[in-house]
């Protein structure tokens, strides 16, 4: 059990993330509307808005909006039979649990549709309320692991961490962690959903592998491609020519390289663009597409160099 | 600056700036420590940057680069045990 949604919808900063990942919400406001005649105290968008700290920044949209995402979120609480806690449990969240979980996502179904599973599921269910988008990228039930994408916190200015009080929400940046890769990406910014695609099912072709090292030297500025990469299309070349047969990790650098490179076309970086994505402000952008690509075939960044040409 | 407690994630990843002797951008950097260690809390960027905050590392952004050249400083030495390129 991680967090009490409606504890959240409570405190100012989580209106603050509202607008990337809450925004998404309008069925659970509408079903929250719906059923506060039922809900006994969820009319509280009135008490709620005088909560001190609202009152103390001054932010009323912060306030209008956390109202009704109070109610909503209330009311869901209640739909799911468990109690508001006294202490936001998001405070008590460590990495290491979330990584934890992202090794071992059978222990933590996450989805909408297993929202109801268990009572100390419950949390993280709840938490998908506010981070709809995150189901959206595989509903596909067959790739159960891209499907539990996990949330992770938001990540502003100061690094991890939820958004500090009067933090603007245009400022909030959120992201979630793969399931496969374990790496922090905002999927949203990855070129598309993630996929359920099998590397075991590529074909090294010497046109993929011209494609996938084109791919790969827009990372260099025009100077040398990195000694694995390097090693690792030498081996796929071979492989092409029919004299070596591929391992998974050929594969996987195949398919990742050319995943990769569709995605960045996909937010418009292909090669056509222009674009250097070797730039030093191109950080965050591979980030998202990396780990993407990753998820995308369900492997891990261990799973793309062949042993001995690992960086 | 130099006797800040590190984590070892953070120790390993000085270890890898320094293998790359300040020619490994955050991207090379990142695969490296990826593939070897599993990812961090954060993105690996945003642990340079706070390895940077300490002053262990510091950022080029002079030369072509995914989220710019990482190396270590002097400060990082007593941490790294030899392993600075």
């Amino acid at each position: 059990m991680r967090i009490d949604r409606s504890d959240l919808a409570d405190e100012p900063d989580d209106a603050h993330m509202a607008p990337r990942r809450t925004r998404s919400t309008p069925d659970d406001l509408d079903a929250g509307a719906k059923d506060q005649g039922s809900a006994g105290g969820s009319d509280g968008p009135s008490g709620s808005s005088a909560a001190p700290p609202d009152s103390a920044l001054g932010i009323e949209r912060v306030a209008a909006y956390r109202a009704a995402v109070d109610a909503a979120y209330r009311q869901d609480a209640i739909d799911h039979g468990y109690a508001r806690v006294g202490k936001a449990e998001r405070e008590t969240i460590t990495p290491a649990t979330r990584r934890t979980e992202a090794e071992a996502p059978e222990r933590h179904l996450v989805g909408l549709d297993n929202r109801s599973d268990s009572g100390d599921r419950l949390a993280e269910a709840t938490e998908l309320e506010g981070f709809r988008a995150v189901p959206q990228l595989a509903s596909s039930d067959a790739y159960h692991n891209v499907a539990k994408t996990a949330p992770v916190l938001a990540r502003n200015a100061l690094g991890l961490g939820y958004p500090a009080i009067g933090t603007a929400a245009d400022d909030v940046q959120t992201g979630a962690r793969g399931p496969a890769s374990g790496r922090e990406f905002d999927p949203e910014s990855a070129g598309g959903p993630i996929q359920q695609l099998d590397a075991g099912k590529a074909r090294i072709t010497s046109e993929g592998v011209q494609e996938a090292t084109a791919h790969l030297q827009r990372f260099t500025g025009g100077g040398a491609l990195e000694v694995p990469e390097r090693a690792m299309l030498d081996r796929l070349t071979t492989i092409a020519a029919g004299d070596m047969k591929p391992t998974s990790y050929d594969l996987n650098f195949y398919t990742h390289e050319l995943d990769e490179a569709a995605r960045y076309a996909q937010l418009g970086l292909g090669p056509e663009s222009g674009v250097d994505l070797g730039s030093p402000t191109m950080y965050d952008v591979w980030n998202d597409v990396h780990t993407a690509a990753l998820e995308d075939y369900a492997i891990s960044g261990a799973d793309l160099f062949h042993p001995g040409l690992a960086p | 600056m130099s006797d800040a407690p590190l984590s070892g994630r953070q120790i390993r990843l000085l270890a890898v700036v320094a293998e790359g002797g300040g020619d490994w951008d955050a991207r090379r950097i990142d695969l490296t420590a990826d593939a070897r260690y599993g990812p961090g809390d954060g993105t690996v960027l945003q642990e340079l940057e706070a390895l940077q905050g300490l002053g262990l590392v510091v950022r080029d952004d002079s030369r072509s680069g995914v989220g710019g050249r990482w190396k270590v400083t002097a400060n990082a030495r007593p941490y790294i045990q030899g392993t600075e390129g």
